[in-house]
């Protein structure tokens, strides 16, 4: 079974405030530069998309109301809905703060059908919260998740294991978690447009255009999801961070003091998560939105700030910066579990000691209460989590 | 318009013996006896060891936002929110 909020942020602030039910509501961060990154339906139908700039939103809308996100409030809000399925199933996996999958197979004895659980679930939300969600089930995740959408807003779909290739068969091939643009314009240049032609379209052909993605392709417009040996134990792909700045920066001293916050930020949650990473990525936006994106992967994982912060400032050296910056991002990817690395003398080595310390104050006194004092460069200000932020339990 | 408030405030609380909520009725402020007709929301927060519940509550005209410091046993009125 998928779970997917309907436009989550928005519909959670709707709830709180009910003046703005009805209304075309746009949630963004407190800067005057921040983007939005979550609208409410309202808003969607006259055309308001997640990324717009405040100025190109009021433009395209006047009457849009903007609201000034809360992550604590979405936060908490999902770790409810989460108790909420635990309810129903132990096997309830966080996708994102608004995307759940529960495996229902075990609780079918307990319940009458998958499609009683996830009305129940649906009424609760929808009492104890406010808010709306759409629910897909079927066999697999990907059809499940492409039910879901396909039922968006506040919709149920079921889809049983025989009616799958017929449910895939009508729909565009955009629906395809995964296809975007690109994936569907090169699709529509071979004369596939929906999940029945990619279906019934030679997979020898695919494979040669798009290599291995060919036959995922395939399979997946069959309704066959090939990802699922590839289940990565509920770890996420990739852990980051990113600021839009009040100012463009264009000082690289400036510049390196942010790179270290975000590096701080991002090793913090790898911690929390206890999961460590090789791959690091700089995401870098100029003031007309060109943005670059530099990786680079180490020879071993790590969780340590200091690496991380090494590693993107020997990124940022690389680049020669034409402008000032709007935007800096940090990222972790090709990450694992930490399994604990046995010093040879015993315990923790005496970096690991002081983020451990680091990391014991902050938990007491809060984030950021004892940070590098190269960050007090930075002028710290609010801002709203991404709608793909995946929330570890906070409250136990 | 929102406005923020920041102050400590004394509230009348029920709490429920199911589901362990807390259940606003009224808070004092400003000399005032503000009776809540709902609460629109709630969530919880930490501040470092600090678990901080915050309502959004209506008194039918107005939203207030009040936060409860459970380790302090405190409450606070955070904001105000006239006429949307």
């Amino acid at each position: 079974m998928y779970i997917d909020m309907d436009a989550y942020f928005a519909s959670v602030e709707q709830a709180s405030r009910p003046y703005l039910r009805g209304k075309p509501v746009a949630v963004v961060g407190s800067g005057k530069r921040t983007v939005i990154v979550a609208s409410s339906y309202e808003a969607k139908r006259l055309g308001i998309k997640t990324g717009m700039t405040r100025g190109e939103a009021i433009r395209k809308l006047p009457s849009l109301v903007f609201v000034e996100g809360r992550n604590n409030k979405y936060v908490d809000t999902c770790v409810r809905i989460h108790e909420i399925l635990l309810r129903y199933t132990p096997e309830v996996e966080i996708c994102s703060i608004d995307e759940f999958f529960a495996d229902l197979t075990g609780s079918l004895l307990l319940f009458p059908s998958p499609a009683d659980i996830a009305a129940a679930v649906k009424r609760e939300i929808g009492e104890r919260f406010g808010i709306t969600c759409s629910v897909g089930i079927a066999p697999n995740k990907l059809v499940a998740k492409i039910a879901g959408e396909f039922g968006k807003p506040d919709g149920l779909v079921a889809v049983e294991k025989d009616d799958v290739e017929r449910f895939m068969e009508g729909l565009p091939v955009e629906s395809i978690p995964g296809i975007g643009r690109k994936m569907k314009e090169a699709l529509n240049a071979l004369g596939i447009r929906t999940c029945g032609e990619l279906r019934d379209f030679p997979v020898s052909v695919l494979r040669r255009r798009f290599g291995i993605w060919g036959d995922y392709l395939s399979f997946m417009a069959r309704g066959t999801d090939p990802f699922r040996a590839r289940d990565q134990g509920g770890l996420p792909r990739s852990i980051g961070h990113s600021m839009t700045f009040e100012k463009n920066i264009g000082d690289r001293v400036v510049i390196r003091a942010r790179l270290l916050e975000l590096s701080g930020m991002v090793a913090r949650r790898l911690r929390k998560e206890k999961i460590v990473a090789k791959g690091f990525s700089l995401t870098l936006r100029y003031p007309d939105f060109t943005t670059l994106t530099k990786r680079m992967t180490l020879p071993f994982y790590t969780p340590n700030g200091r690496i991380i912060y090494e590693t993107v400032t020997a990124l940022l050296d690389s680049f020669r910066l034409k402008d000032a910056v709007r935007l800096l991002g940090v990222s972790a990817f090709n990450v694992r579990r930490f399994a604990a690395n046995p010093s040879l003398f015993g315990g923790l080595d005496r970096e690991e000691r002081l983020w451990k310390a680091v990391d014991d104050v902050n938990d007491a006194f809060g984030e950021c209460s004892l940070r590098p004092a190269t960050t007090l460069l930075c002028v710290r200000h609010h801002w709203v989590i991404s709608p793909a932020y995946r929330p570890v339990c906070f409250f136990s | 318009m929102l406005t923020r408030v920041g102050e400590r405030v004394v509230a009348g609380v029920v709490f429920r013996k199911e589901g362990r909520k807390m259940e606003l009725k009224w808070f004092l402020w400003k000399g005032r006896k503000l009776e809540i007709k709902e609460t629109t929301y709630m969530w919880r927060e930490r501040d470092g060891r600090e678990l901080i519940h915050r309502f959004v509550v209506t008194d039918g005209k107005d939203l207030y936002e009040l936060s409860y410091r459970q380790e302090g046993l405190m409450w606070f009125l955070e904001a105000v929110e006239t006429d949307g």
